[in-house]
Formats: structure tokens, sequence, C-alpha cells
């Protein structure tokens, strides 16, 4: 091979070769990663991809999803051009339309139906994807309707919820600067790899790290102290944690004096629940939680890393994360430099260090004066605290029509095994008049809508995101659009244009919305598309150290609330003021009867590096490493239960089956079942009910709920390959 | 060296795997001195190995030549093609070659290779019958292939070259018949149970044996096209073509056996040195150390073949620089690889029954497999190894296959 | 220019498979068709003591020094790259023979449905014009490296002579 033939071999950028590298961030996994997203185009295709060296988080690294970007773009599955349902919900059989049909056809069906019935019949739905969430907001708004709901009704807020009941907003992990961390519940090696690198380095400089979590993972090997908890009890965990600090006179006095409510019915509360009584509900050592304990409160500053969803899917979840977040407030390591800090976002869920008008954009403010929104009264805490609608409480309204029924569902995105019960998820949704779904592939869930949208993937459209550290990108589509693909964003402003909706800023498209919102910061688009890779943000700053010396809390108080001052106002109804322990709802001591035919405790939900919900699933390159469902148990249960390593197995609770490969492993304690989630031909999430819900959030109890396992006896094998 | 033939070239007879690996080696590890090469094949070296391959019309003419881009030039100062040494001088370190010239050297490698041969197989008058190993073999076969389609060929011989010989056959569409004097076909590689499955197998695709069987006896046909071969159990059957692959033996006709200490080749210690003095050996004429027996023996492989011309070459750029040899030949177990249409046999070691040995197999529909332990301390350790396999298309049923590299290394562990 | 060689840290290695993908983009292997993965992730879990532990290992070919694949190869169809070290395979020679397949201890000669033998080649057609293999260049823990065998040796001998602290 001659020079230029080994160049275009090994994919070398140049004039000779033809291959050009465009900018992009990767929106697989969203938004806390948005790696940068180095492409390889050559002849307007992308040949390869790897990460961008100055991306100011990623580093140049991707992860396997990301790498796996191509087959993602150029999946065979894309959906091409917009289609009309022809056969039955769910069969798959469209016929293709054009955009202008489509289009009218949505505009004059959700205009009809607002129309008739109201535009809060009207449900505008988020799936995973983050980065179009804002604009489809403020068109629900515009629309009329309350009715703006996100997956994230599954995911994520309820973990916010738990800081702003505690101390009013959210609080990251200051890592670059504290002595010790504490991960509750966090497996990088799975969900964050690229944080990695700093992780080690830092362990190497001598940081303390204290890891809890019911698996051992790669950072539980590295920890100085590692609680392995059963599934669930984490609150009682962070109560034992309570005790020792208070018992021991480890906390911020000065703090939780002049700057908590409830100090004293805590004290209570952790009184009563030591290390030894702990040890028991979350069987782990009690001296082990004596040692974590201390040196957690005598490190500061001490930061607890957080996440997303493993603590809050529980049905006493918010409780639970409640009583860890109340720690960070005990010791004092609130809002200080390497502790938890007070960084609000910027765009996209993001702190960037800048002031946005993004919040402004999304036209909140108006809900105020729409009806009630789904799920108000089941959760009224949710409503409370969050813009967004509880999409867990959509089968029942549909099914009941209380408050008022619902008729359209207009989707950006939408994966109905998400929700517990998904079967009866979808079936409920079945029953409305329209439905219609903007998606990259035609999935399982998009087969059940009227109308289907092909929406672009991250590299072939624009969208501004930004980081923590004040950098930002306003990304240049890489390629065309697959197809007749179009950004969500154009669909939105194409489609308040036919509806009427009388918003010119929605309607003039991204780059004046991305204008509109960046606007106190200084930014300009004329100055973010110069920099298509990104750029620093020069007005931003670092948030400051105890804004709340001067700003106080945002909770009703102003205060820390160890009380919480909302959960009283619906003491009435059943909820607690204080963060107290209460048992998962089925767990082998709160549901002995059923744990006799149910001895082990199913968590749905671990992650696989490869994948991330099913968005990689399709793809063969990630799909090759895992190729079929399935669930981790450990060796001693496999043996009771005569199962081995690799072999099918039958996972059953009182509410379904499914059929899975076993994965024998030591990395899950005896009597869990840590099952691998959302696969279509055995969806973990149909093993529990629609409503085994957390009364506070109205999160699924993904995380611990009873089950038991046997040999699949040759069942399920041929229905398991798809 | 104080002998006085230091002047002198280092002389190498042959140009196949070993003595090419050894022209390289010698260069390599500095060695600036003349080389002479004496061949009986043309100026270009090929690869034995792929010449049923392109008999079978699998790869190109051009493709047996493995070493195009080598530039010979630039390591041989003289290259001495289709000439046959026959015999050598070790007191006045000289090789007389058939054309009366006598070459003197100040190390001479012996590197001459094998050729075919069929004991017991009876005259067939002016035909003769098909081998295969050299590019002329070659040649013969692929036009006698092509010539004929759906020729009916004779197989003489069940050894690996046979097969793959009835390789190139059947991706000739020729009609082929394997004969055998042993009740099973790969009478030293393959154990009964294996050769057994490997026979069905190959008989389902196309393949006729004719096993614990001889020729008695060939006549030609009047047009003398054919060929009716008589068949120790009385059969008579007509062939176009017949192929002899019972064996090969060692290219030394040339060397005095009372001299050098010889048994099937040449024996030679770990650095390829023979018993004479200055003179060294490679390749299928080397008698070298066979790990599984402690013996030494000719083990005629590709693989041996350019670690021993390594060896030979570093020892005796050694040598004539005044240092001491490093580079040992290990030593080597019997191993083999080959692929009928879609199936694989690969066995290394020794499969053989024998008191102690415990012999495991494993029978799937698409593989058969043997293993042969020994007990070595407390452990049973693997000396021997079959996988038969047929690899289908989406190759889903391979893993032992894949295996075969670590059962190979396993056995040589036990040994190393 | 210093040879550099391929790294590998099972110490930072967490088993995420960028670097398994990374590889699968770099060479276009088609993985439902006749592609096979070249680099692979084993997890090797222990228990000692009660205490669980677990080590990732990314694996490919290893590039030998004395590549006994090379030596088996009677196609000529293995040859390594002068300038990096890497041994790759001319899968327009390879006859599919198995040879070296038989002489790899680690088992990592695989063959298409073509039959030909297809295997990693360190990317030496990246590393030639000063790139990092794909698998390098993804890797987020630095677990695989590409480095100058003499810096690779200065790390391995810092690492042994911290035992004499």
């Amino acid at each position: 091979m001659n020079d230029l033939e080994l160049k275009i071999k090994g994919k070398i950028p140049g004039p000779d070769t033809g291959i050009e590298v465009r900018k992009s961030v990767c929106a697989i996994c969203d938004p806390g990663t948005q790696c940068g997203l180095d492409l390889y185009v050559k002849d307007g295709k992308i040949i390869k991809v790897a990460g961008t060296k100055e991306a100011p988080h990623s580093h140049g690294t991707l992860c396997s999803k990301g790498a796996a970007t191509r087959q993602y773009v150029y999946s065979p599955e894309r959906i091409k051009t917009p289609l009309r349902r022809t056969g039955e919900r769910g069969s798959g059989e469209f016929e293709q339309i054009s955009w202008d049909e489509a289009l009218d056809e949505i505009a004059s069906k959700l205009n009809a139906i607002k129309k008739k019935f109201g535009s809060e019949s009207v449900m505008f739905f988020s799936g995973y994807a983050k980065w179009a969430r804002a604009y489809l907001m403020r068109f629900a708004m515009q629309f009329g309707s309350p009715n703006y709901l996100t997956e994230s009704s599954t995911c994520a807020t309820a973990m916010v919820m738990a800081q702003q009941l505690t101390y009013g907003a959210p609080a990251g992990p200051d890592f670059k600067n504290t002595n010790c961390v504490v991960y509750w519940s966090h497996n990088p090696s799975a969900t964050k790899s690229l944080n990695l690198k700093g992780i080690d380095k830092k362990i190497e400089s001598g940081v303390k790290v204290i890891v809890i979590d019911p698996r051992v993972t790669d950072l539980a090997q590295r920890a100085d102290v590692f609680l392995q908890l059963r599934p669930g009890t984490d609150g009682a965990l962070a109560l034992a944690f309570g005790h020792v600090i208070v018992e021991e006179g480890l906390y911020d006095k000065d703090f939780v004096a002049n700057w908590t409510r409830g100090f004293d019915e805590y004290k209570q509360l952790v009184a009563d629940m030591t290390p030894e009584k702990a040890a028991e509900i979350c069987c782990v050592s009690a001296a082990d939680i004596r040692a974590a304990a201390r040196m957690y409160a005598e490190a500061k500053p001490a930061c607890v890393h957080f996440s997303a969803a493993p603590v809050v899917h529980h049905t006493n979840g918010v409780q639970n994360y409640r009583a860890v977040f109340c720690l960070i407030a005990l010791t004092g390591n609130l809002d200080i430099a390497g502790g938890n800090r007070m960084n609000p976002p910027s765009l996209v869920h993001q702190p960037g260090g800048f002031p946005t008008r993004e919040r402004e954009f999304t036209c909140a403010s108006k809900l105020s004066e729409l009806p009630e929104r789904i799920g108000s009264r089941r959760f009224p805490v949710w409503t409370r605290l969050c813009n967004e609608a509880q999409a867990c409480d959509i089968p029942r309204q549909i099914e009941t029509g209380q408050p008022y029924p619902l008729k359209a569902f207009f989707a950006l995105g939408l994966n109905y095994r998400m929700f517990p019960g998904s079967q009866e998820f979808i079936d409920q949704l079945c029953k409305l008049d329209f439905i219609v779904d903007a998606d990259l592939f035609l999935t399982d869930s998009a087969k059940y809508a009227d109308i289907v949208l092909p929406a672009c993937s991250s590299v072939e459209r624009r969208e501004i995101r930004c980081w923590p550290m004040g950098y930002v990108q306003f990304t240049q589509p890489a390629i065309e659009p697959i197809g007749e693909a179009w950004s969500d964003v154009d669909i939105l402003s194409e489609l308040s244009k036919r509806l009427a909706l009388g918003d010119e800023l929605l309607e003039a498209g991204i780059e004046a919305c991305v204008e509109w919102m960046v606007e106190p910061s200084g930014l300009t688009v004329e100055e973010l598309d110069k920099h298509p890779e990104g750029m620093w943000v020069p007005s931003a700053k670092p948030p400051a150290e105890r804004k709340y010396l001067n700003n106080g809390f945002r909770t009703p108080s102003g205060k820390v609330e160890f009380v919480s001052s909302v959960l009283e106002e619906f003491e009435g109804e059943g909820l607690e003021a204080l963060p107290s322990y209460r048992e998962p709802a089925m767990s082998p001591i709160s549901r002995p009867d059923l744990a006799d035919e149910y001895p082990l405790v199913l968590n749905l939900g671990a992650r696989l590096p490869m994948f991330q919900h099913t968005r990689t699933f399709r793809l063969p390159w990630t799909r090759a490493l895992s190729p079929d469902p399935h669930a981790d148990i450990n060796p001693e249960d496999a043996a009771a239960a005569g199962i081995v390593d690799g072999a099918w197995m039958t996972i059953a609770t009182p509410k379904g089956k499914v059929v899975v490969r076993a994965h024998v492993t030591n990395l899950v304690r005896v009597g869990d079942v840590h099952m691998y989630h959302d696969w279509p031909q055995a969806n973990a999430n149909d093993l529990i009910d629609g409503d085994y819900l957390d009364p506070i959030s109205g999160f699924p109890g993904y995380r611990s709920s009873l089950c038991r396992i046997a040999p699949a006896n040759g069942e399920g094998k041929g229905a398991v390959d798809d | 060296m104080e002998n006085g033939f230091a002047d002198r070239p280092v002389v190498v007879l042959g140009f196949g795997a070993a003595a090419v690996s050894a022209i390289c080696s010698l260069r390599e590890c500095g060695y600036d001195g003349p080389l002479t090469v004496v061949t009986n094949a043309g100026p270009e070296p090929y690869s034995p190995v792929l010449t049923s391959y392109y008999a079978g019309g699998r790869i190109g003419k051009e493709q047996c030549f493995p070493w195009k881009d080598v530039d010979f030039s630039d390591l041989i100062d003289d290259l001495l093609f289709q000439q046959t040494p026959v015999s050598v001088d070790f007191a006045a370190h000289e090789v007389e070659l058939v054309d009366g010239r006598r070459v003197g050297y100040s190390k001479l490698l012996v590197a001459t290779g094998a050729h075919p041969v069929a004991p017991g197989f009876p005259e067939l008058g002016a035909y003769r019958p098909h081998a295969l190993r050299t590019m002329e073999d070659a040649d013969r076969l692929y036009e006698a292939l092509v010539r004929k389609p759906h020729a009916r060929v004779l197989v003489s011989g069940t050894s690996m070259v046979g097969l793959k010989v009835v390789e190139a056959c059947l991706d000739r569409k020729a009609d082929v018949t394997m004969l055998g004097r042993s009740p099973h076909i790969l009478r030293v590689s393959a154990h009964p149970v294996v050769a057994e499955r490997f026979e069905q197998l190959l008989e389902e695709r196309g393949v006729t044996f004719r096993l614990s069987q001889a020729v008695e006896r060939v006549e030609d046909e009047s047009d003398a096209s054919s060929y009716v071969v008589r068949f120790s159990n009385g059969d008579e059957e007509e062939f176009d073509e017949v192929v002899l692959a019972q064996g090969v033996k060692p290219n030394l006709e040339f060397m005095d056996s009372g001299s050098v200490e010889m048994g099937d080749g040449l024996v030679v210690d770990s650095f390829m040195r023979t018993s004479v003095p200055d003179v060294f050996a490679a390749g299928d004429v080397a008698q070298a150390l066979d790990l599984s027996s402690g013996k030494k023996r000719v083990i005629g492989l590709w693989q041996n073949a350019v670690q021993q011309g390594r060896c030979a070459g570093a020892a005796i750029a050694a040598e004539l620089a005044g240092r001491v040899p490093m580079r040992r030949y290990p030593g080597s177990i019997p191993s083999n690889t080959i692929y009928v249409q879609d199936v694989l046999f690969a066995s290394a070691g020794s499969v053989a029954e024998s008191e102690g040995r415990i012999i495991e197999t494993i029978t799937s529909p698409q593989s058969t497999s043997v293993f042969a332990y020994e007990r070595k301390g407390s452990k049973d350790q693997l000396v021997g190894f079959n996988v038969l396999a047929v690899v289908s298309p989406d190759f889903k049923n391979e893993s032992l296959v894949d295996d075969i590299g670590t059962y190979r290394r396993a056995i040589l562990n036990s040994y190393l | 220019m210093t040879r550099k060689t391929l790294c590998f840290d099972s110490k930072k290695c967490v088993g995420c498979y960028a670097c398994t993908v990374a590889c699968m983009d770099q060479n276009d292997i088609d993985i439902v068709g006749d592609g096979l993965m070249y680099r692979h992730i084993a997890h090797v879990e222990s228990k000692q003591a009660g205490e669980v532990r677990i080590v990732h290992i990314s694996m490919a070919c290893m590039h030998c020094d004395n590549a006994e694949c090379l030596d088996a190869c009677p196609a000529g169809a293995l040859r390594r790259d002068a300038d990096s070290g890497a041994v790759f395979v001319r899968r327009e020679l390879c006859i599919g023979c198995h040879a070296c397949a038989m002489a790899c201890p680690f088992g990592i000669p695989r063959f298409g449905r073509d039959g030909t033998m297809q295997k990693c080649d360190a990317c030496y057609a990246r590393t030639r014009f000063g790139y990092d293999p794909a698998c390098v260049e993804i890797c987020p823990t630095g677990a695989l490296s590409y480095e100058d065998v003499n810096e690779a040796t200065a790390v391995r001998l810092r690492r042994f002579s911290k035992s004499f602290a």
C-alpha cells in the first residue's frame, strides 16, 4: 500500500484523503455527559467517530455508546419520511406521507380536540432526549395545555425534589476540591466512564472514598469503606450516619443552629436509628457504618456524589435521599468548596456559570393560569415542586377521565417501557383519539402513533449545550439529515405556525430562540457560530460559596429543613415531614407473607456500559456485546435454584414473569436479583404494578420488590431470540 | 575461523522456507560476507504448501511465491538455480554439483527439503503418476484436473498431503477416491474415532474411500488416457489420474551417511548443527527435537522449517563472527491443520491410545474432538488433541476451533 | 522516531467496551455480516476471604516479538510492519489454512465467512502518521495507551520501585 492508501485505511483526515473532521455532541446519554464528538466525514458521510480533544468534559474520549454513533445515525431502522398509520395501533403498518400532509393533519386534529375538549386534554411529552425540552414546554404552554410531561417522571426529578424539600435546590458534589467523597449509588464504570480518569487521579492523591451500593463496583473496590446495603434501605443507613454524627458531636453546630429547621426532631429521629439497628436493616456491619460516618463528618470539606434514579426508585425513595441530603447540611458541607454546591443550570439542565433565559423561555409562569396538571391530586408535592405533570398518573386519568378526559398525546420520543406496568400504560394510551410521535427509529412505542415524524440525531441538527466550567457549544449539523428527518425544534417551530399559536420567537427558529435565551450572558449566535467546536464563555463565573448567607435557602423557611414545611402540609394525607425510614412496600420484611413465595429482592434498572435504556439496543456493535436480556444473581441463589451461569431462567413476581439469561456473579448480594431493563422480549418494568409508586414523587419502586427465580426449562428461549 | 575456509561463502542448499528464513536471519544477525544458494528449482522461492491451492484453482500461480516482496539480490550473492548437489566433501568444505562444479563453503546449510515416495506402488508403465510437492507437480496436476472435467482420480495415501490433493480435486469437481492401507485415514495424527467421522464427512462431500486396501496392478487402457486399477480385494476400477501421496523422504541422496550422523534426516543439536563441523541442517531434512517423545526426528512442518532456518542462520552468523550462538531451537510437537471444503481438522501432540493415557471424546452434531491426557504429578496434562469440525457459514460452532492454539500451547507448556 | 508500543493497565480498565466498539468503527466491522471483533473484554471475578474482586482485561492481538503466527503462515499473508512492529494480515493472500490459529497461544486469529483470517493490526495505518490506535484514542480511563517504549519501561520501573518505599 502506498501512503495515500494507508492514510485512507487509517482514516487520516486531510485534503489528500478528503476526510474532514466536524464537531458535534453525543446525545445518546444525556445530559450529564454530552461528550464532544469528532465526526470524520468523507463525501458527506460519517466514516469514523472519535472524541473531541478540546471538549472540556470528555477530553477526547467516548464510551462504547458514543463510539457506536455511526450505527446510531445510519441505522436501517431510522424513519425516513413522515408516516400515517394504516394498520392497528402497534402493528407497525404505515404509509409514507409528506411533511405538509403530516403537519396539516396534526395541526387540524390538535386544534379540533382543543376546541372540543379543552387544550388540557392534549399531552405534550418528551422522551429521553433532553435538548428540546425547553422548546416543547414553551410549545405546550402556548398551546394552553398544562400537561407538559417527560420521561423524567421516572428519572432524576425525585432526586431533585428530595433536595428541594431539604434545601431548596440541587447541590452537586464539588469533587475537585474535596477531601472525601461518598458515592451514594453511583457506578461510573457503566454510566459515566469519562469521569473515571479524574476519579482515579483524585483517589491516587489520597481523597477518602466511601461507596454505598448494593453491588460490588469498580469504585467499591477502591473505597476506604464500602457498604453493600440491601436495596431500598438507604434511608436507614443515612439516619444511622446521622446518629453517629450527632452522638459524637461531629456536626457543624453553627450551621445547624443558624440555618436549619427541625434539628431537635431530627435528633430524636436519628437517636432511634443506632448503627446496630441500621446494620440489621441494611445488612452491613455497624462498625463500617460508624467508620464511614466519622470519615465523612471529619474530612471537611466532604461531598456526596448522588445519582439520578437508583435511590429514588423505591417506594420511600424521596425520603431515603432526603435522609442522605440532610447529612450534607448536618456536617456543614452545603454550598462550600469541596462540599455540595448549588450551581443553577444555564442550559439543558447543566450549570454553565453564566445567566440565560432558558427558564423564562419555557413560559412556565403560564402554569398558574392553566387547569390542574395530570397527577396533581395524587402527587401534590410533585406538582408543588416541579413544572411538569407526573406521567405515571396518565393511565389512571385516561381510565377514569378524572379530573378531566385526556384525548391526545404529542411526543418527541416515547418509550412506554420506561413506565411501571408498561403494558397497562400503552393499553390506556391506545384509548386516546390521537397520538403523534417524532422519533429516530420506528420503535415499538412509535408503532402506536397515528402520525410518526422522522427526527434528526444530534449530528444532523443544531443544538446548544454548556458545561459547568463555563464552556458553551452551539453545534452545526455535521451531515445532511437522514431521509427527510427534521430537528425537533424545526418540527415545533413549523407546527406552531400551523396551529397559529402566535409565538413569533418559536416561529423564527432555533437561532432566534438561542439568541434570546443566551442574551443575558452577553453571548450572540454570531459569536457562537465562529466556534463550532465550542468556546469558553467570557462572562462565566464559578459559583459563589455560601450563597445562602445573602439569600437564604429556597425553602419555605429559608433554611435547610430537616422537618419539611412542604411535607408538613400533607401530613394529613399520610406523608411525613421528617425523613423517616420506611421499608420498601414489597420487601422480605414488609411483606413476609409474600416472601414465602417470592423470597428474593428484585432490583430493576442496573446498567450495562454499552446500553442507555434502549437507545443502543438496535446497533449491531453494542448489541453484539450483550445480545440477550439477562439478570445478575449470586452463586448461592443460583445453586439453590439449580441455575448455572448463562442458562435461561424465569423471574416471576406476583405481577408477571420474564425469561432471561442468568449471569451468576459474586458482585451482587445473596438474595438479590438485578435485572437489566427495557428489553422488548423481557420487559422488567412489566414485573411491577403501575401503582407501585412513591407517594411523594410518583416514582416507581423499580429497585426493590419481590421475586423468585427458576430454571426456564426450555421455556421462552425461542421467544427470546428476536 | 582458524581452518582456512573463512573467506569462502556460506552455502545454502535449498531455497524453501527453511533456506529463506536462514538467509534472512543470517543477514539480520549481521553476516555480510558472501552467500551462495543452490536450488534445484527456479530462481524464485515458492511455498510447497500452496501448490494444492493452486492446483485446485483457489489461488493463482503467482500467489505461490510468498516472498515476492523480498529482494533476494540484496541478500544472496550467487544464486545457482536448477542445480543439484551430488556430494559434499566435508574435509575440503566443498559441495559438488551435478554439472561437476565444486563450490567451497565456510558454513554449509542443508535445507534441501523432501520428495514424495510411494513404496509398494506398482509400476504404471509409461504413465508417470502425479505427486504434489513442487511447482512442476502442481502445474501438471492443475492441467490434468482442468483438461478433463469430472476426472476420476485415485489418491494413494491418506496423509495430510493426500487430503490436500482431495481438496484440490473436489475444488475441480473431480471424482476422487482415496486409497489407504490402514483402516482409517491420517493414521499418525488422527484418533480412529475422529478419523472415522472425518471419512463420513468426506463421503458426504463426494469422496470415495478404499481403506485397508492396496493396489495390485495397473493396466493402461487401449487409448492410454485412463487406467484400470486392480485392488487387493479383487475390485477393478477405471481412473483418469493417479496421485501418489503416501509420504515424503528428505532430499539427502548427496550426503554420505557414513560420515555424518543420520537417521531419516540429519541429526542436529539445538543450534541446527549436524555432527560434522560447519554443516547445519534445517527444515524437512533436519532431525530435531520432538518435545513429545524427547527423541530427535523429522517433523516436516512449515513453521518448524521457518524457526529452524532462523536458528541456523543465527548460529552460522554467530560462529562466523566468533561468538557463541544464542538462539536455540526449542523443539516442537507435531501439529497440523487441514481444511477440506467446510471441514476443518486440527491436531497437535499425540492422541495415540497407550497405557496410562486418558482419552476424552467430545462429539456434537457439528464436531468430533479427542483430547489425550497423561498424569504428571497430581495433574492430568494435555498431551494431544484432535478437533474435527464442520465450520458453518455463520460460524456459531467454532468455539473448539477457536481454541486450537491454546490447546497446542497447553501441550507445549507441559514439555517446556 | 522511537518505537512506540500498545500498553494496557488492568488497574485502570473498567471494562466499558469503548475500545471494542471504537475498533469496530475504525475497521468498518460488519458484525452481523462477515466481520469479527478484534478486541475483547474479559471480566475476571475472584473471591478471597469473603472479599469479591473484579478485574477487567481488554485484549486483542499481542503483536508478539516472537510472533509464532508469522512463522506459521505458509502463504506470506502475515506481515510485520517495520515502522510500528504491528503484525497484520493481508487477507487477499490468506488461504484460510488455520496454521496461524494453531500457532497463536491466545486464540486471536479468527476467520470470516470468506474463510480468511481477521485480527487487530494495531492501527499501523494510523500510527504511521502519528495518530494513536482507535482503541487507545477513545479509552476513557487511560487503561490503553500507545507509548514510547522507553516511557513505558520508565512507568513500569516507577511502579516497581514503589515496593522499596
